[in-house]
This record gives C-alpha cells, sequence and structure tokens, in this order.
C-alpha cells in the first residue's frame, strides 16, 4: 500500500460513486448509470459499486491504481452503512483500452480474479464498440449473478466460505463501529496511514 | 513416306542441322506428274476419285435409293386425339384402383409415385376424396363416355368425392364433377370457382409435370375447405351470394364443437377445468417468483479478516481487460500479469 501511496498520494480522496474524468459517458447516459448503481444497492443492502473512467496519459498499473483507489477514496454520495470494504470499484482507462476491478476485504469470499475476469469479459464486445454504459451494466449484472451464487454458498456453511476469503464472521459490536468509522473523509485506518507515511 | 521423313528428321536432330523441306520418292513424283496420283485423294473417297478421274465438271447427284428415302415428318395429329381401345375400360368402366389413374401411363414412375403421394395425403387429410385421370394434351374423350357417367357409375354418390379428367400439358382443358353429397352442399358457383383457380395456377407453370402438381395441390386447397363447408352443414343454395370459406368462421364453429363436446362428458369437463386451474395457478406462482427474485434483497454475514498489503479496506484485486483489438477474444486480452 505504502508503494500505491508513493505513486498516487497518501492523501484520501473525495469521490462520486460515479466519476466520468474522461468525459466519454453522455448526459443522456448519466440517469441510466445511476440507476444501475442504484438497483445492484437496493439489491445487496451492504454493498456498493464504484465506477471510475479516466484517461491516463502514463498509467503503469491499472491493478495498482483501482487498488489505491478504493483503500483511499472517500465517496461523498455512498451510504455510511457500506465502507469501502464492501465496495467493488470498476476502472475503466480510455486511453490504454483496459478494464479492471477491484474489491473491498468484506468481498474476498464472493469473488476472485477469474470471476471478476468473467464479468469484464461479458462486458467486452461492450468496451470495443465503446458503448461504456452498456459494458459496465453488462459486468454489474455479471457480478450480480457471481455474489447471488456466493450468497447461497455462505448461507449454507457461512464459516467455511469465509474462511476460504481469509475472514471470519464480526461481532457486533465491532460492526458497529467500523460502520460509524466507515468511509468517511479522512478516518481510514490511521496505523495503517501512519506507517506508511513513515515508510 | 512418314519414314524417310522420320528417319530424316531424327538424323538431323541428333547431327544438330536445320530441318529440310521433304522430298518427293521418284516413282511417287513420277505418279503426280502423269495425273496418276491425286493428293488428298485417300481422303476424298472412291467416288471422288472417280469423278475426278472421269474429268467431268457436273455436279455429282446423289444415288437414287437415298434420293427416294421419306422425310422424317411429324405423326398425324389425328392419331394422338384418340385413346387406344385396350384403356377405355381402365379409364371409364372399372373402378379406379387409386386416386390417380394414368392406365397409359403418361407419367413416368417417380412422377406418377409423387402425385399418388400427394393425393393419398390429401385423402387423409380433407372431406372430400380427389381422384385424378390422365389424359393426353391432345386426346379427346370417347363421345360414347363422359365425366359424369364415370361418376355415377363408379363412384358412391353419398360419399364427397371430387373427379377430374386431366389433360396432361393442357390443363385449361380439365373437367370436373362432384359426387351428389358434395352437389348437395355447395352451390354450382363455388363448386365452378374450385376448377377455375386450380386451372390458373396450373398454367402459371411451362411444364407439363408442374402444372400437374400446381393444378392437383391448389385443388387440394379448394376441397379441403369446400369439405368444411360442407361438414358445417353447407351453404344456402338458394342464394346467389358467392360462397366464402373465411378461416375464423370454421375455426370458431370448431371451437363450438368441442365446447359442446366437453359439456357432453362431465369427467373430460372437470378435469380440463381442473388442468386449466394448475396451469394457471403454475404461471402466476413462476410470474410471482420471478418479481420476487428481482426484489429479493441478498445480505452477506459479516465478517472481519487480518490487513493484506498494509491496505485498510481493499485488498481484492480482480481481473484487469484490455479492448483494444477486436479481433482476439477477451481471454487472449487478460492482463494476468501481477503488478
Amino acid at each position: 500500500m505504502w508503494y500505491a501511496d508513493e505513486v498516487f498520494g497518501a492523501d484520501d480522496v473525495s469521490l462520486d460513486k460515479f466519476t466520468d474524468a474522461a468525459g466519454i459517458i453522455r448526459m443522456k447516459e448519466r440517469e441510466p448509470m445511476r440507476k444501475i448503481l442504484e438497483r445492484f444497492e437496493a439489491r445487496f443492502p451492504q454493498l456498493f459499486v464504484s465506477i471510475y473512467l479516466g484517461a491516463f496519459e502514463e498509467l503503469q498499473s491499472l491493478r495498482q491504481f483501482g487498488f489505491w483507489m478504493l483503500n483511499r477514496a472517500a465517496y461523498v454520495d455512498v451510504d455510511l452503512e457500506r465502507p469501502n470494504e464492501n465496495g467493488i470499484l470498476i476502472v475503466v482507462d480510455v486511453n490504454a483500452k483496459n478494464a479492471g476491478i477491484t474489491f473491498g476485504y468484506a468481498l474476498l469470499p464472493y469473488l476472485d480474479e477469474d470471476s471478476t475476469f468473467a464479468a469484464l469479459a461479458a462486458g467486452h464486445p461492450s468496451f470495443l464498440q465503446g458503448h461504456y454504459l452498456e459494458a459496465i451494466a453488462t459486468v454489474i449484472q455479471k457480478l450480480e449473478g457471481t455474489l447471488i451464487k456466493g450468497w447461497k454458498k455462505v448461507k449454507k456453511d457461512p464459516e467455511s466460505i469465509l474462511a476460504e476469503g481469509g475472514q471470519n464472521p464480526k461481532k457486533v459490536g465491532e460492526l458497529l463501529q467500523r460502520t460509524r468509522e466507515g468511509n468517511q473523509l479522512g478516518t481510514a485506518d490511521q496505523s495503517v496511514k501512519e506507517e506508511a507515511q513513515n515508510r | 513416306m512418314k519414314l524417310i521423313l522420320a528417319v530424316s528428321l531424327s538424323t538431323m536432330l541428333l547431327s544438330g542441322q536445320e530441318l529440310a523441306l521433304p522430298e518427293w520418292d521418284e516413282d511417287e513424283l513420277e505418279a503426280l506428274e502423269s495425273g496418276e496420283y491425286v493428293p488428298g485423294s485417300s481422303l476424298l473417297g472412291r467416288v471422288a476419285r472417280e469423278f475426278l478421274d472421269s474429268n467431268n465438271d457436273e455436279p455429282i447427284e446423289l444415288d437414287p435409293a437415298v434420293q427416294n428415302l421419306p422425310e422424317e415428318g411429324f405423326e398425324p395429329v389425328e392419331w394422338s386425339r384418340v385413346i387406344g381401345d385396350q384403356f377405355l375400360s381402365a379409364y371409364f368402366h372399372d373402378s379406379p384402383q387409386g386416386f390417380l389413374n394414368d392406365p397409359q401411363k403418361l407419367l413416368t414412375t417417380q412422377e406418377y409415385r409423387d402425385r399418388e403421394g400427394f393425393l393419398n395425403y390429401h385423402a387423409r387429410d380433407a372431406d372430400i376424396d380427389l381422384f385424378v385421370y390422365l389424359f393426353d394434351a391432345l386426346q379427346e374423350i370417347p363421345e360414347t363416355e363422359s365425366l359424369d357417367s364415370v361418376v355415377r357409375s363408379q363412384f358412391d354418390p353419398e360419399k364427397p368425392v371430387a373427379v377430374v379428367f386431366y389433360f396432361l400439358g393442357m390443363p385449361e382443358k380439365s373437367q370436373l364433377i362432384f359426387s351428389d353429397r358434395v352437389i348437395e352442399s355447395v352451390n354450382q358457383a363455388e363448386r365452378e370457382k374450385v376448377i377455375r383457380i386450380a386451372v390458373e395456377e396450373a398454367l402459371e407453370k411451362s411444364d407439363p409435370s408442374s402444372q400437374l402438381e400446381s393444378f392437383s395441390i391448389q385443388l387440394s386447397i379448394r376441397l379441403y375447405w369446400l369439405g368444411k363447408v360442407m361438414a358445417m352443414g353447407g351453404e344456402n343454395l338458394a342464394s346467389s351470394k358467392p360462397l366464402i370459406l373465411p378461416r375464423i368462421r370454421i375455426l370458431e364453429a370448431e371451437e363450438a364443437g368441442v365446447w359442446a363436446e366437453l359439456k357432453g362428458r362431465p369427467g373430460l369437463f372437470y378435469a380440463v377445468v381442473v388442468m386449466s386451474v394448475i396451469i394457471s395457478a403454475s404461471g402466476l406462482g413462476l410470474m410471482g417468483r420471478w418479481i420476487a427474485e428481482r426484489r429479493r434483497v441478498y445480505v452477506f454475514p459479516d465478517a472481519e479478516g487480518t490487513l493484506l498489503l498494509e491496505a485498510p479496506y481493499a485488498a481484492g484485486v480482480g481481473g484487469v481487460v484490455s479492448f483494444s483489438s477486436a479481433t482476439a477474444p477477451p481471454s487472449s486480452q487478460k492482463n494476468d500479469i501481477p503488478d
């Protein structure tokens, strides 16, 4: 993380969950995009999806950027009940024509590199044609399917499924505390930040 | 001569010399100069040789035997107008062996099978059977015989039957007569319309076999609907209004018939009602489930774990795909190199 901080900066950044820095989404496509994200949040009340469309000049690693962004972003339009560790970030570099997915700790038991790549591959035809709204809708739909499968599995055997993702059932008190601290600007894990700055 | 030419040619080729023109043999040269040998005479034949030897300038006349050969011409038209006596009984006196009657074998075996197969299919599907008698284009029905007499003598008047005399290659000469059972139910205008439309359809084709095919198919379609009208009790024959064969009316009549049959059989009626209710309930249930699935909320168990890569919120680095090439599949554009 410290390396990513060195590359992109160690400060938290304030963002909307849908950010079109590349300016490729038309005005009339913004409302459908918002509805897609809201629909996802309605189905998965603990999770959220964030989209970042960038036109990077020299981005060495899209993975690294996604990893840094989900850890450093403070989403101003995401509920406090949905911390970044419950988030899925879709980053698209429209210059290099790359798309990647990063997800929080809470989703480690349900998502992995293969399933997220499969979701991106489903949107590949639309990405090729430059239909970014359609592509993102397809990717999210595919992710929903994967999450629902994971939900069914974890419902049957929560401990082993969570353990596969390196997670353990959380106690209510800690959950409440972490949710309150959540993704507010400047409240990211201070000890980690300090350690990164020291390095 | 050929031998000399071949030997000299091969010798020259071996010696590398240029090719020289062939030279006359002395005997042949003498024969040529004396006029005894005519170049090319072996090709012209004996008659030409004799003609040249005779120094006669008059043109060669054909042998009288060859001149008197009879010219090949068309058979007299009268020959094809008459139906052979040996076929008369098969046409006009014997009961038909099938729906297609072709005692003169005007159709090829395959064509016969195709047409007969179609007429058999029609008979299975339609209420009015169709019998086709085949004649040659120019043939004429003997004055003592008629289609009417054939129908009256060979077919049961109570059975719905249509009999056609079809002239292969001249569909416009075709004749169609129905049995009394059909005549009682369908007015004359409609009966005439059936043959008229079939003939028009046939005339659109040029090949006699294709004409017969189109004719029989169109006739079959019209007869099918006439059969339905007949099954409904027929039309008002006194009316001058043309008979209309609306598909909807027929379907409605069929539906009404099914409903009446159901009401007459209580067991079947209740079974159908129960099945309808079950199917409707299943459909509604599936639709409800689909709606519920769409509105379903998925809540995951809360969990926590150790920090990875010193990241406070997210260490789940997923897939990256490139979409720079439209020809390569996504799998080959997977960026799976760890950062």
